[in-house]
């Protein structure tokens, strides 16, 4: 099954942090999975927007500019956004970490309004988009900030900066661009049996019918079916 | 340069040391393509399906089943479009992982994809599909297939890595819906070990490799065995392999990630497992005015 639509594509990616307040471990393979996952849509036709890395990778390209950010401007300017650096989350707040100040070394989901312009898709690649599958904790941590996006891909707990899982982008981008469903790829390319990696995808919906057919049969083609309010959310997780 | 902490106990393998082997290259083709296909009872004849391609892999497509062959490894994925990931939205698939591992074992036996001595049951991951409101109401959850992993055996050495498996999708009915299989072809022996380096030496070559990385890992665990690589790797040599794997914490816990670093395990051992790091061209400074 083929795409007959164009998607805009942007990725974010931190390897080297320094040793100032935004200190944190470096880490060594999250470009290659996101710029993968940005040459492989390049390669299917689809459209490169911005591959913003290290430095040049601000959290306020995902802070919402009711909190002062630029988001609608970055993440929420192309319909696929990546993100793959440090991931932290505490009390259902995720937080992904910046290695450059701009203006503050992390975003807090409770200043992400995903979706609000075009964003339809967002995988966030860092540790913890959620750390159980409990359904409280999952509604918690992303219904605030699925104010629109109709698909949030991730792990639970913690993932694998590994070169041995380096190649996800780009086997997840020609997964979709073949026609596949967005959850059910994310959840069968990201899973590791091998790396301990567990993978989860959450859909949002008006309804329960419509957060449960995204979930199982949205793909790239459903970019212009809007969620019109994310009162439900269904997701899929492999573990 | 890594700080490196120990937190698990380091142990060498017993027993004398296993040899390298050579892999033999996979011959990918669409002949070789049809004749798994025949295997697993899909119209193989020339007349059936149709064939696509890419520099990674070839697939061919007959109604709803797709078998993918890599071309660099020859890993196959075999998948039945009409079952794959495909909720009724009433069934709760609850087995056991001995129920599971046998169903994967009998499948393996019945389409011949591996000898079943050379296989142990690894893990068997399950999807699940839950949904709620977005106040949390309602919630449901449920369990739509079973994946299980069966791990390579050679020279009764669990095969590590991301290759070195078959991995069989089963779904409510306990029908097949899918598997993978990266189980690269054995071509003889390439050279005895000799010995078994420490893992300990194993660890200084971690620390080696991220040298240049400003990092605190805790080494939780190390594993030996073989390591085979994932689909897209060409693979020459399969040796044995410390796998070890580490934790990047900031020190007050609240960001986290796993690292992984493979190290020859023998002293004459067929080269580094895990690339050098590549020194990478860095972006040009972005500037406040630019725009998507």
């Amino acid at each position: 099954m083929s795409i007959h639509v164009h998607v805009r594509v942007g990725v974010e990616w931190v390897n080297d942090f320094h040793n100032d307040s935004c200190e944190q471990n470096d880490l060594s393979y999250c470009d290659d999975q996101v710029v993968g996952f940005y040459n492989h849509m390049g390669n299917h036709g689809h459209v490169k927007v911005f591959n913003w890395g290290n430095d040049n990778a601000w959290e306020t390209d995902f802070r919402h500019p009711d909190f002062g950010g630029e988001s609608l401007n970055w993440s929420d300017d192309v319909h696929f956004c990546m993100v793959n650096d440090h991931g932290g989350n505490n009390s259902n707040i995720v937080t992904f970490a910046f290695s450059k100040a701009h203006t503050s070394c992390s975003i807090a989901s409770t200043k992400m309004r995903l979706g609000r312009k075009n964003l339809k898709w967002m995988a966030a690649l860092g540790c913890d988009a959620v750390l159980n599958t409990n359904a409280s904790h999952i509604v918690a941590v992303w219904g605030g900030p699925m104010q629109g996006v109709h698909i949030v891909c991730g792990y639970i707990g913690t993932a694998a900066d590994s070169w041995w899982t380096s190649d996800l982008g780009e086997d997840f981008a020609d997964d979709i661009c073949d026609g596949d469903t967005i959850a059910g790829a994310w959840v069968s390319d990201a899973y590791s049996f091998w790396t301990g990696d567990d993978s989860i995808a959450i859909a949002a919906g008006v309804t329960r019918d419509d957060a449960i057919n995204r979930r199982d049969h949205e793909t790239l083609d459903w970019r212009d079916i809007n969620v019109a309010s994310t009162n439900w959310l269904a997701w899929k997780y492999r573990t | 340069m890594a700080d490196i902490k120990i937190k698990t106990k380091l142990t060498s393998p017993k027993g004398k040391p296993a040899p390298i082997y050579r892999l033999a290259s996979p011959s990918v083709n669409e002949k070789a393509i049809r004749a798994l296909a025949k295997q697993l009872g899909m119209q193989a004849d020339a007349k059936y399906g149709e064939f696509k391609g890419d520099a990674d892999k070839l697939t061919l497509s007959e109604g709803h089943l797709e078998l993918t062959m890599h071309r660099a490894s020859g890993a196959v994925r075999f998948i039945d479009r009409t079952r794959w990931q495909v909720d009724d939205r009433q069934s709760d698939f609850k087995i056991e992982d001995a129920a599971a591992s046998r169903l994967a074992q009998s499948v393996t036996r019945k389409y011949e994809l591996a000898p079943a001595a050379e296989t142990k049951f690894l893990k068997a991951a399950r999807l699940h599909v839950a949904e709620a409101t977005s106040a949390g109401k309602e919630a449901s959850d449920r369990i739509i297939d079973v994946a299980v992993a069966l791990q390579r055996l050679v020279e009764k050495i669990p095969v590590d890595g991301p290759g070195g498996k078959i991995i069989v999708y089963l779904n409510a009915e306990r029908q097949m819906t899918g598997f993978q299989r990266i189980w690269r072809t054995l071509d003889g022996v390439h050279k005895r070990g000799s010995s078994y380096r420490s893992p300990e030496s194993a660890v200084e070559d971690m620390a080696a490799h991220f040298a240049n990385k400003r990092a605190m890992i805790e080494v939780q665990e190390i594993r030996f065995g073989y390591f085979e690589e994932g689909p897209r790797s060409r693979q020459r040599y399969l040796q044995p392999a410390y796998v070890i794997i580490g934790i990047l914490s900031s020190p007050d816990g609240s960001v986290r990630k796993r690292t992984i670093y493979v190290a020859p395990a023998l002293t004459n051992n067929a080269g580094k497992i895990t690339p050098p790091l590549e020194r990478k061209p860095s972006q040009r400074r972005r500037y406040e005015t630019q725009t998507g």
